[in-house]
């Protein structure tokens, strides 16, 4: 019963922040889909919803998309963060740093209690 | 013959994606089945046990599917239409102006450095009006014709008028247009703003 509270409550922090964490990856420079997977591990359950998420950040105008050949294999979609993507990660990371810190603090005093 | 079969295996679920993605519009979907096959292909993956691997962590076509519903369905990321900057912008335009004037040339500053607008609207809001209530405190203070009646030595009656003045039915709509002006500026200004505009 504990083991289905927790899991819900991971799914539901997993579903809200991963489009963050995608902004978060494209911050040092633009990725291909199947790398930003690889780097995201255990953050995504399954690996094709990367790429609703990944259109719905385009729709949104918070990343930029192109093809490009690859030397070896076939030609890769890569994704590049906007302006307006920089700042919605920025606001994003001031609100969670805070919720965060919030969040473990009183953990930390059920903890000790 | 391995390798048929994983084409078959790929192909199968590509088939299966593409039928379930019928709902989508055109573009999306095709988009989505090229970058499924674009992500198989990235993999590497070649035998049979391995492309099953691959497909398996790709997830079924229904979450996948789930995925685009949900991305729908939910609120835009973005930012906020109007800022600290905007909000400055709007009550410096039309009150800065009682701040040494220096205030509404800050909020004009702020007009056009700030990306919610376009240009048209940007010369709309400096326009209309230029140092805001100011001008209107201003040109209240315009005397418009003052008239003088005076009886020189002779006794005769002489009115002297300077200064030029509207008539009333002109003045009055005027002084009324010049009020409501900033504010009709102001909340188009409002209306409008969006990020990326400029």
């Amino acid at each position: 019963m504990s083991h289905m509270v927790v899991a819900n409550a991971l799914t539901q922090l997993r579903r809200g922040t991963l489009e963050y964490c995608v902004l978060a990856l494209l911050r040092t420079g633009e990725r291909y889909g199947f790398d930003l997977v690889r780097e995201l591990g255990d953050l995504v359950t399954s690996e094709g919803t990367i790429y609703p998420l990944l259109a719905r950040l385009r729709r949104d105008g918070l990343v930029d998309t192109t093809w490009r050949e690859s030397e070896a294999g076939p030609p890769r979609r890569y994704y590049r963060l906007t302006d307006s993507g920089r700042r919605v990660l920025d606001a994003f990371v001031l609100d969670w740093e805070r919720f965060r810190d919030s969040v473990d603090a009183v953990l930390l005093v059920g903890r000790r209690g | 013959m391995t390798v048929m079969d994983s084409d078959r295996l790929v192909n199968d679920y590509i088939e299966r994606l593409a039928r379930a993605a019928r709902s989508l519009p055109e573009e999306r979907r095709e988009e989505l089945l090229a970058d499924v096959r674009s992500h198989v292909a990235e993999s590497g993956a070649t035998t049979d046990v391995e492309v099953r691997n691959v497909l398996e962590r790709l997830g079924s076509v229904e979450e996948i599917l789930a995925g685009y519903e949900e991305a729908q369905t939910s609120r835009p990321l973005t930012e906020p239409r109007l800022r600290l900057q905007e909000y400055a912008v709007l009550l410096l335009l039309p009150f800065g102006g009682f701040l040494f004037m220096v205030g509404w040339l800050v909020g004009v500053t702020l007009l056009w450095t700030s990306d919610r607008w376009r240009k048209g609207e940007k010369i709309l809001g400096t326009l209309l009006l230029p140092f805001g209530y100011l001008s209107l405190a201003v040109a209240g203070m315009y005397p418009g014709q003052t008239c003088a009646r005076v009886v020189d030595g002779s006794g005769e009656v002489i009115d002297t008028c300077t200064g030029v003045g509207l008539p009333i039915w002109i003045g009055i709509p005027l002084l009324v247009l010049l009020a409501i002006a900033p504010l009709v500026s102001i909340a188009a200004l409002a209306k409008r703003a969006a990020p990326n505009r400029a």
